[in-house]
């Protein structure tokens, strides 16, 4: 059966440059009662390749069927302009250390702001290698890489697991 | 399949007169145990004073979407035996491609919930129907309106609140 979502039980901006940071996102417009949200906040105009390190926990029993995948909800006042990263994944059982598990960098995902698209949720999915058991502890770092970064807006990023 | 409890991603105070906060709350009646205090949030006592204020939250729906009826469960705890808090809770849905801060929410009725001698300290528990129907992975809008728009709020203490949403 599918499952989650998990939300991460540990963030950590590294970067020493203050790159990325928490950001409470405020659309440039809005109309309703709830119209402010928390994520991880990217400068615009990236300068310099910035890691989110990223934890977290697998559910005991029997981890849900279906494909493990990143989801990731972009959010930026924006309509022009693209964002670069790669998601690198790997399983820490108890008794491991974590900081010394094998990442394995999956394929570079690229997302564009166009017109209509300032303050909507834009998604993308990364299918993960790695295949946790039941108690593991995913350990993910999200690295948005300056090469190729347009978007001249800081960007809002939130990041859950799901199986599906 | 009954489904949940799924916790807010993300809770913001909208309230520039800083009258919600993030709060831990510290019981006072009876013996505490090893655990006694717990993280909520929190809303001054006399909130009556002022004007109504929001809640932002945000809830993921899951890629499979449980059966039975999707409702924000509150729990409550205040220091009090008298008193009552009015909250009026707004819902929608909002899928990738549309823009959160301007979902349609639709308000449900207003509820109120009320000390009394003895509830000092007690979890006190009311859950809302919602109107939203979402989608597998679309993110449910809150609006927690604390208001005192009917006059209802006479709670003098703080009031410490927990929101989740379940399936039942």
């Amino acid at each position: 059966m599918a499952g989650g979502p998990i939300m991460p039980s540990s963030v950590y901006y590294n970067d020493s440059s203050g790159r990325i940071y928490p950001l409470c996102y405020s659309p440039g417009t809005s109309t309703n009662d709830a119209p402010r949200e928390w994520g991880h906040g990217v400068v615009g105009s990236l300068g310099g390749d910035s890691i989110l390190s990223l934890r977290f926990p697998v559910p005991p029993g029997s981890v849900p069927t279906g494909t493990l995948k990143l989801r990731g909800l972009f959010l930026a006042n924006a309509t022009t302009g693209t964002i670069n990263y790669t998601v690198e994944d790997g399983s820490c059982g108890a008794g491991v250390i974590p900081a010394t598990v094998t990442l394995t960098s999956e394929t570079q995902s690229s997302l564009s702001w166009g017109t209509g698209d300032a303050d909507k949720y834009k998604e993308v999915k990364t299918t993960l290698t790695t295949s946790p058991a039941a108690n593991d502890m995913l350990i993910v770092a999200v690295k948005f890489q300056t090469s190729g970064w347009t978007l001249a807006v800081q960007m809002c990023a939130i990041f859950s697991i799901i199986w599906e | 399949m009954a489904g949940g409890p799924i916790y807010p991603s993300s809770a913001f105070y909208g309230d520039s007169t800083g009258r919600l906060f993030p709060a831990v709350y510290a019981p006072v009646a009876g013996s505490p145990n090893d655990a006694a205090r717990e993280q909520c949030h929190g809303v001054v006592g006399s909130f009556s004073s002022g004007g109504n204020a929001l809640l932002h939250l945000r809830f993921h729906m899951p890629p499979t979407i449980p059966t039975g009826t999707l409702k924000l469960r509150s729990l409550h705890l205040c220091n009090a035996t008298s008193g009552a808090a009015a909250i009026i809770v707004e819902d929608g849905t909002c899928p990738v491609g549309s823009k959160p801060g301007s979902v349609t929410l639709t308000a449900e009725t207003l509820y109120t919930v009320s000390w009394a001698t003895g509830e000092a300290d007690k979890y006190k528990e009311v859950k809302t129907t919602l109107t939203a129907t979402p989608a597998a992975n679309d993110i449910l809008v809150v609006a927690i309106k604390y208001t005192t728009s009917t006059l209802q709020w006479t709670l003098a203490s703080q009031l410490n609140s927990i929101f989740s949403v379940i399936w039942e």
